[in-house]
């Protein structure tokens, strides 16, 4: 018996150990939600130390360009300042029901934790997230799921004007063509600033005004809004 | 997701768990099984979750790999459809039996009232590899059901259990439009071969409801529902 306790020490502390060594894997990451489109992912291994975002923290500058423009150059910028490998998912918003796969190959040892971003379009400030998910040492695959997240940065107005740069209000657009025009704006400030779990859309169902640009019969989703499948070589 | 905070293989194990519909998810690493067949027996307890969606009868499959009910992004099965749309499980289970991946299925005595919580047991003749499937139609829609696809149950120990909290999905092969007329929850029709949706099973983005601006919809505000809307708990018996 007692044999068997040590075992199964060994074996748990084999599993909570931090691998250090390089690694070959696949990260597939499904859009889930009816309607909305993921902008050009970021895709990253990292140090376990590093947060593309914290839940209840302000949004940094290249996160807010993330999410309200889909411009992932400042986060990319910041990941290789810290010694990240980066890997290519979809270079065109990726449709709902699509799968877009980043390759990683060799990658450097300290970089053990995966983080995967991108701008739920059309939003104001929502993104897909999915930060710092330990990548398992083991050969195998493994599922994680992805929520919707309001970077906190502008008001959820849901008016679709081509505002994309950071501070300026409004949505850049729809790739999905579902959006009306017209609206007079839903809401005029975030209440919470910082990163939260996004509260969907309000949408409308008038194509030519009503408060909103966009569908209550497309748009709205529920979490989680993205499923991410990595698959360890 | 609080998954992160777990270790590796649990991981994934727990990150299946929440919202299944992926067919292609476990890990197991087969520590070096023995030849011999491990028959095992489980109780299977589900419960509705929601305020006011009475799920259709369930459909659980115990199976392994080489099964799949469906996969998120990718078209539904006609049984599927006919689950999500009509809440008619037969078809879904008739397939699985004649799938030779599936070991035993079994559907729910009826249909599952919120609130409630129905018991299913389920026997096979080997856990190798073993996996389960669950789902289940919300009759005040027009194709949502709450599922998880191929959860690794292989590894369960005697007396242990295991829980899992699903997400509702939409089958993406009938449009949302929450007419009285088209959803069984209200009088209307339930499967409809035409498909005039997505194409894709999605995570349902919820019901709009009258209540909620959409003039032509038969639902009401206590229809709306968020994730999870099921609760499953895997006991092994034996």
């Amino acid at each position: 018996m007692k044999k068997h306790i040590t075992l199964a020490g060994i074996a748990v502390g084999l599993l909570i150990s931090q691998h250090a060594f390089a690694q070959n894997f696949t990260v597939a990451v499904t859009n889930l939600t009816n309607g909305i489109y993921f902008t050009p992912l970021l895709v990253t291994a990292a140090p376990s130390s590093t947060h593309l975002y914290t839940p209840g923290m302000a949004a940094s500058a290249n996160l807010q360009a993330m999410a309200e423009g889909g411009d992932t150059a400042g986060l990319k910028t910041d990941m290789m300042a810290v010694g990240a490998d980066v890997a290519a998912a979809n270079a065109t918003p990726l449709a709902p029901g699509a799968t877009a796969t980043a390759t990683f190959s060799n990658t450097a040892a300290a970089n053990t934790h995966l983080s995967v971003v991108g701008m739920l379009l059309p939003t104001n400030d929502g993104f897909a997230g999915l930060d710092s998910i330990m990548i398992p040492a083991a050969t195998g695959t493994y599922i994680f799921y992805a929520n919707g997240y309001d970077a906190g940065t502008e008001a959820n107005n849901e008016l679709v004007n081509g505002g994309g740069a950071p501070n300026t209000l409004g949505i850049p657009a729809d790739p999905g063509a579902a959006n009306g025009t017209g609206g007079t704006g839903v809401a005029a400030v975030d209440a919470n600033t910082t990163v939260h779990i996004h509260r969907g859309i309000i949408g409308d169902t008038n194509a030519t005004a009503g408060i909103s640009d966009l569908d209550t019969t497309v748009h709205r989703w529920l979490n989680p809004v993205a499923q991410i499948v990595v698959t360890v070589q | 997701m609080n998954v992160q905070k777990i270790f590796h293989i649990t991981v994934a194990v727990l990150a299946v768990a929440l919202y299944g519909c992926s067919s292609d998810s476990s890990t197991s690493s087969s520590t070096g099984s023995t030849t011999s067949a491990t028959p095992a027996s489980y109780e299977v307890i589900v419960t509705n979750l929601t305020g006011a969606q009475p799920i259709a009868p369930i459909a659980v499959v115990l199976h392994t790999s080489g099964y799949s009910a469906g996969m998120a992004g990718t078209s539904a099965s006609v049984a599927l459809e006919k689950l999500a749309e009509g809440g008619d499980n037969t078809m879904l289970l008739s397939e699985a039996n004649a799938n030779a991946a599936v070991l035993t299925s079994a559907g729910g005595a009826g249909v599952l009232m919120p609130a409630a919580s129905e018991t299913i047991t389920a026997s096979v003749t080997d856990n190798a590899g073993l996996q389960i499937s669950v789902a289940g139609m919300l009759v005040n829609t027009n194709d949502g059901f709450a599922a998880v696809s191929g959860l690794d149950i292989s590894t369960l120990a005697v007396g242990k259990s295991q829980t899992v909290f699903l997400a509702v999905f939409d089958a993406g092969t009938e449009a949302n439009t929450e007419t009285t007329t088209s959803m069984p929850g209200t009088g209307g029709t339930g499967f409809d071969a035409v498909r005039d949706d997505t194409g894709f099973i999605s995570v349902h983005r919820g019901v709009v409801t009258v209540d909620d601006g959409l003039a032509t919809s038969g639902l009401l505000d206590k229809h709306r529902f968020d994730n999870p809307a099921v609760k499953v708990t895997i006991r092994r018996i034996s």
